[in-house]
This record gives structure tokens, C-alpha cells and sequence, in this order.
């Protein structure tokens, strides 16, 4: 910290200073204060890094009861909270982005070290049997009564994962399955890009009711204009999405291979 | 307070604002990424209006007369399908040329079209002019506008054109409907080179002498076509027939190698030079030679077969047939010969390669049992796979300029007829029927 390093000497105290050895020490501390907001800002941007200071908001975690998310009793909307996530209607009133109602208290920021992740609540208990991913994305296919595709949307990443015990939240499950499908439908591939090693990356930013905001943006071009622009007119073709556990931004990869 | 503490104190308190501040930003995380896989939908779906009148009185060029000939051009390729007039949400005919917005995009897309072509046309003194307008609904952005002036009876033929053009606009590479095919045929009794459409209409003759005629090849530009005669008592030889005012018709490369065969030339991609099969010794042999004959270079030098050259489609390359290695197959070499690599290890008779205006693929002709097949291969060697197999032969492919399409030979009906097909094997459609054995096809490139 620079403020340490003073070269002023110590023997000098406050009613001793002059106009003159005030105002150049008051200089002084002016220049090493700014140097050090300066130091700390550059610290932290370098540390966490500029991709970070994206204005998508937490994703919320969901607190749900999986029994009465499975199909075999009858499908009503999870019970344990309510507003999971916006009815198709009615639309929300502020048209900018909306996340959704908090469906329970974030803690988020704790007072001390900051947590990269969030505590989930459940609410119910006894504790509701740990689902298997590939489970319920085959209840979920079994309730839609689609047949398992030979090629599944693969997942870049894993998705928020709830209770911090590695699962998947069943309704980001069930969403991403059913956006992958939407937006496939609407994309055309001539015969000369399916299965070339051709790649778009989308950043598409979602409203809460799935409409899409503005256009897609290209994070990663593919090197051919035309299959760019055949991937962000699948997106718009499709708008209205299926409404997404929480508006804000969402990475698309387009990959032509069967 | 001392000054120094106070500045440490000041310093420490800016340190913890700017923590404070970035905490959300360290407890954030990125939404998953969705990876999307193609679906069913291999073309793009093109909303083709009917074109308004606004000419005093179009009778040469009639509205319902050149959309059908548009939507022929733009369903010539597979890249893109149009749709059927009770599809349509919007009007079936155009109501006004659009600027640079319009307000019912929706409507198309609910259509289910992703493109709009729209258009009016208007005729005065035997002169037409169309005007066309092509939209992407889904942006709702217009891609593409621009204006045709033609005499109006040549309109409807050129209609051909404006569609490849709108194909650019959606696709990125233009169509191909407005080319050519030169063939091979025995129609008149004898082998004779033909010309048709790229749909296989206006078939025609554009030879009629004694000499045996083979291996037609086009001029860079579409001006002619060079092609082997072969008359008795004297060697081949290779001749032009033109096509445009431009190219001399006649022998050509008439002083060089003399005495020699010429079995075949080959057209570099700019036109300036050509690869040429003639013979050393008794033993054929490729070389390569300027236009007017001058700067003959030879790039061969075994005892072996070459013959059947193709260019690369940045003329840096050369594909050819050799049987140095004991059986017919491919190799590619530097144009100036250096570098030969043998390119197929796959099948006991390869022969006929064709390269890919993209450069991406060499079609090749491949022996089964008694017959060929046509092979697609890159020219690294890596990916080699069919893609027109049939227990009759077909041969000698030829790809069109937008290298969507091959066209190629086929016995599989008896005698010997001209097909085209999707690059990937898929509809085949034959373009010539009851005219003897036709052979040796070759595309045109686009029209200048």
C-alpha cells in the first residue's frame, strides 16, 4: 500500500504544518490515494477479468419438489414455489430485461469472502431423491413423448447446479432440451455445410417471455459469412423462444455435424 | 491523526469500496451454452411473388411466364426451396417495390418463409426491365435489390440469370442454372460434340465433320470449346469451336510438339496456358504450354501412362491419372511437376478425376467388379467415400461452377447418358434421353 511509504517525516504533526509544507503534503497524499484506487482498480480487473462485467443476473435457483415434477403423478406445476418461471402469458410489463420474481432470498453476499456459488433452499423435507441428469432428460423426452434423439444437445458446460451436490435443475434441463429444438427446426443447412468443420458462436439475449432482444451477436465467426448469418436467422426465425428460466444472455454454438 | 495514517486510512477504505463493488462480478457465472444440431431443413424456404405489370402493356413478357422460369432457377439448386402460392399470409403479387424497410415481415415468417422475392416488371417499345427485391424476413433486412433491362423476348431466357442471382444474395454462392453442358455424342452416326442447357433443353450440335471427335473441354469464360479429333491418316490433334466473337475457331497448339499426338488439353483456370497430353517415345505424357504454344514445359518423365489432367481451382495443382504403381490410380503434383504424391490407395482402376470449384474434393470414376462408381476424395487422401454407386457404370464427372452439382456418364439405362446429381449423391435427374451414346460431360463455367 503506498500510503506506508511516506517519505514525510514523522516528526511532522498536523499543527505543525505550514501553508507551504501542508499544501505539498497534501499533494502528496492526493497522488499516492489515486495511485493507489488506480493500483487496486487494475488489480481486480486483471484478477477477475473483463468478460466478467456481464449485467446477466444470478441465475436463480429453483426450489422444487422432483416427485412432483416426475410424470407419473399427474404433471401439475412444481408446488414448492410459486412464479418458477413466467407463464407464456401474460408478458411482463417493463419490456427491458426482467429477472424473474426472486423465488427466494439469494445468499449471495455474504459479508465476508465472497461464494461463487449459490445456496440453494429446499424447502421440503424429508430431502426428495438425488436424480440422475440423463434421468430426467428422460422423463422429461418420455412426457413430450419424443423418442431419445440418436444425437442429444451436448452442454458445453454443466449447467447452475443446485444444492452444490452436482444435479441438474430439471426445468434448465427440460428448457435447454426444448430451445436446442426450436432453434434447430428453423435452421437451414444446405448439403455443402452439414457435417463441415464449420462453427458459430451465438450470444443471444432472451426476454423473460422468450422473445429475443435486438439480434444475436457473433462471439465466434465461422470463417463463412453466409453460414453466420444462417445461424443468427435460425434464432430470429424461431423468436419467440420458449421463455427461459431467467432472461439475460445465452451462448448458442452452431455445429453442422450430424 | 497523523497524515500517514490517514492516508493509509484513506487508501485502505478505497481498497475495500472497490471489493465491495466487484463482488457480484466474482459471484456471477455464464448461462450454459446450447448446442444446436442441424435439423430437417437443408434449404432455405423463398416466398417467389408474382411480379407486377406496371408497363404500359407487357405482351412479350407475361408476369405468370417469368415466375415459373424464376423459380425453375432458383429450385435448380437444392439450397433452396420455394413455396406454394396457398402457403402465402402475404399477397401473391407484388403491391409495391419495397425501400428499405417494410412493416410485414411477420406475416412472411408465420408463412413460414425465411426469404421474399418481390418484383415488378414494365415493357415499352420491345425493352423490359425488371426489377427485383429479395428480403430476409427473419431480420427483416433487405439482401438484395437490383434491376435487369433486356430486350423482351430474350427476357424470359435471361430470367435464368436473375435467378442465380437472387441465389447469390440468400446463399453466398451463386447459382448455376444459366450453364452449359458439353458432351460427347453418337447421334448423327458418328462421335460428334453437343451442347445443352444445364436442365437438359436446346440440345444441339456444335460439331459436324468426319473426325472422331473426344474430351471437349471449355474455354475459361465459356467463349469455346476445345475438344480432340482424331482425323484418319494423321495424328490427334486438338481444335476450338467458339462460341463467342471473340475466340478463333480452328487447331490450336498446332506448332507444338509436332508430329506428336495431342490426346488432350485441359484449360488452366485463367485460360493463359493448358496441360496437354501428348506422347515421348511411344509413351504418353503430360506437359504444359502456353496458349499460343509457346513456353511447352514437360512435367512428366515415366515410362508410365499419365493422362486425364485437372487443374486446381487456384491453377497451383494438378490431378492426374498415372499407372506408375502398376494399376490406374490418382496423383497430384505441383503445376510446374514437382511433388508427385499418389493421392488414391483405394480400388484397382482409378481414373477420370474432376477437382472441385471449391477445391475442396476430386471426384474420380472408381472400378467394381466390371463397372464404376463415382468417388468423391479430398486432396489430402483422408475422406473418400461414394457418392453415385449403381451396378452399371458412371463415369467421367464434371462439376458445376457453384459446385453444387456433378454431372456425369451413365449405361445404367443401356446406352450411355448424361445425368446430373446433388454433391452428395441425392436427385439425380437425367438430362439427355433417345440421342444414341452420350458421353464425357463437361461444365460449362458461369456466364460472363
Amino acid at each position: 500500500m503506498k500510503g506506508g511509504d511516506v517519505t514525510v517525516s514523522s516528526a511532522i504533526r498536523l499543527e505543525d504544518w505550514t501553508y507551504e509544507r501542508g499544501e505539498r503534503e497534501r499533494q502528496e497524499i492526493r497522488r499516492r490515494l489515486i495511485g493507489s484506487l488506480i493500483g487496486h482498480a487494475v488489480f481486480l480487473v486483471l484478477l477477475f477479468g473483463l468478460p466478467s462485467w456481464s449485467p446477466a443476473p444470478l441465475p436463480a435457483v429453483v426450489s422444487i419438489d422432483l416427485l412432483a415434477a416426475m410424470p407419473s403423478p399427474a404433471p401439475s406445476a412444481p408446488r414448492a414455489a410459486p412464479k418458477v418461471t413466467p407463464p407464456a402469458t401474460p408478458p411482463p410489463a417493463a419490456p427491458a430485461v426482467v429477472p424473474p420474481a426472486p423465488v427466494q432470498k439469494k445468499k449471495v453476499l455474504p459479508r465476508e469472502a465472497p461464494k461463487p456459488r449459490a445456496k440453494p433452499v429446499l424447502k421440503r423435507s424429508p430431502k426428495p431423491p438425488q436424480l440422475d441428469y440423463d434421468d430426467v432428460l428422460a422423463s422429461m423426452r418420455d412426457e413430450l413423448g419424443e423418442p431419445t434423439p440418436s444425437a442429444e444437445p451436448v452442454l458445453d458446460s454443466p449447467p447452475a447446479p443446485a444444492g452444490g451436490s452436482g444435479r441438474v435443475d430439471p426445468v434448465l434441463a427440460a428448457w435447454l432440451v426444448s430451445v436446442e429444438r426450436a432453434v434447430r427446426h428453423s435452421w437451414v443447412t444446405p448439403a455443402q455445410y452439414r457435417n463441415s468443420d464449420l462453427r458459430t458462436s451465438l450470444v443471444v439475449t432472451l426476454m423473460a417471455d422468450g422473445r429475443v432482444l435486438g439480434e444475436p451477436e457473433i462471439a465466434r465467426s465461422s470463417g463463412d459469412p453466409h453460414f453466420d448469418d444462417n445461424a443468427v436467422r435460425a434464432v430470429m426465425q424461431a423468436s419467440p423462444l420458449p421463455p427461459p428460466p431467467q432472461a439475460g444472455d445465452w451462448p448458442f454454438l452452431f455445429n453442422p455435424t450430424d | 491523526m497523523t497524515s500517514l495514517s490517514r492516508s493509509r486510512a484513506c487508501s485502505g477504505f478505497a481498497a475495500v469500496a472497490i471489493l465491495c463493488a466487484a463482488l457480484p462480478v466474482l459471484a456471477q457465472e455464464m448461462n450454459p451454452t446450447i448446442e444446436v444440431r442441424p435439423g430437417g431443413l437443408t434449404a432455405h424456404r423463398v416466398a417467389l411473388q408474382q411480379f407486377a405489370d406496371e408497363g404500359p402493356g407487357s405482351a412479350s413478357l407475361q408476369p405468370e411466364k417469368l415466375r415459373e422460369a424464376l423459380r425453375a432457377a432458383l429450385e435448380f439448386t437444392s439450397s433452396v426451396v420455394t413455396l406454394p402460392d396457398a402457403a402465402f399470409l402475404g399477397p401473391v403479387e407484388t403491391e409495391t417495390l419495397h425501400g428499405s424497410r417494410r412493416a410485414d415481415c411477420q406475416e412472411w415468417r408465420t408463412g413460414g418463409a425465411d426469404v421474399l422475392v418481390e418484383g415488378v416488371i414494365d415493357e415499352t417499345n420491345g425493352r423490359a426491365r425488371v426489377q427485383v427485391g429479395v428480403w430476409d424476413v427473419a431480420r427483416c433486412l433487405r439482401l438484395f435489390s437490383e434491376s435487369y433491362v433486356r430486350p423482351a423476348a430474350t427476357m424470359p431466357r435471361y430470367a435464368r440469370r436473375i435467378g442465380d442471382d437472387i441465389v447469390g444474395a440468400i446463399t453466398g454462392t451463386r447459382g448455376a442454372s444459366a450453364t452449359e453442358i458439353a458432351f460427347i455424342t453418337t447421334d448423327t452416326g458418328h462421335r460428334e460434340v453437343a451442347l445443352m442447357d444445364s436442365g437438359g433443353s436446346n440440345a444441339r450440335n456444335a460439331t459436324n465433320s468426319n473426325s472422331v471427335k473426344a474430351f471437349p473441354a471449355w474455354l475459361p469464360g465459356g467463349g469455346g470449346i476445345l475438344y480432340t479429333a482424331y482425323v484418319t491418316g494423321q495424328q490427334p490433334a486438338l481444335y476450338v469451336t467458339a462460341r463467342s466473337r471473340a475466340v478463333r475457331a480452328g487447331s490450336l497448339l498446332g506448332n507444338v510438339l509436332e508430329g506428336e499426338p495431342k490426346y488432350r488439353g485441359v484449360f488452366h483456370p485463367t485460360g493463359e496456358s493448358l496441360a496437354l497430353v501428348s506422347s515421348v517415345n511411344g509413351s504418353s505424357e503430360l506437359f504444359r504450354v502456353a496458349r499460343d504454344g509457346r513456353r511447352l514445359k514437360r512435367l512428366t518423365f515415366s515410362p508410365s501412362i499419365e493422362v486425364s489432367p485437372t487443374w486446381s481451382p487456384d491453377g497451383e495443382q494438378i490431378a492426374f491419372v498415372s499407372d506408375r504403381s502398376g494399376s490406374p490410380q490418382i496423383f497430384v503434383m505441383n503445376a510446374d511437376g514437382t511433388d508427385k504424391r499418389r493421392l488414391t490407395f483405394q480400388g484397382g482402376y482409378n481414373s477420370s478425376p474432376a477437382w472441385s470449384p471449391d477445391g475442396r474434393w476430386i471426384a474420380y470414376q472408381t472400378r467394381l467388379d466390371a463397372q464404376f462408381d463415382i468417388w468423391l476424395i479430398d486432396p489430402s487422401g483422408e475422406a473418400n467415400f461414394p457418392i453415385v454407386e449403381h451396378p452399371r457404370s458412371d463415369e467421367s464427372p464434371s462439376w458445376s461452377p457453384d459446385g453444387r452439382r456433378i454431372v456425369f456418364s451413365s449405361t445404367r439405362r443401356g446406352r450411355a447418358d448424361i445425368y446430373t446429381v446433388d454433391r452428395d449423391g441425392s436427385n439425380l435427374i437425367r438430362l439427355t434421353r433417345d440421342r444414341g451414346d452420350n458421353t464425357h460431360p463437361v461444365w460449362s463455367p458461369y456466364p460472363e
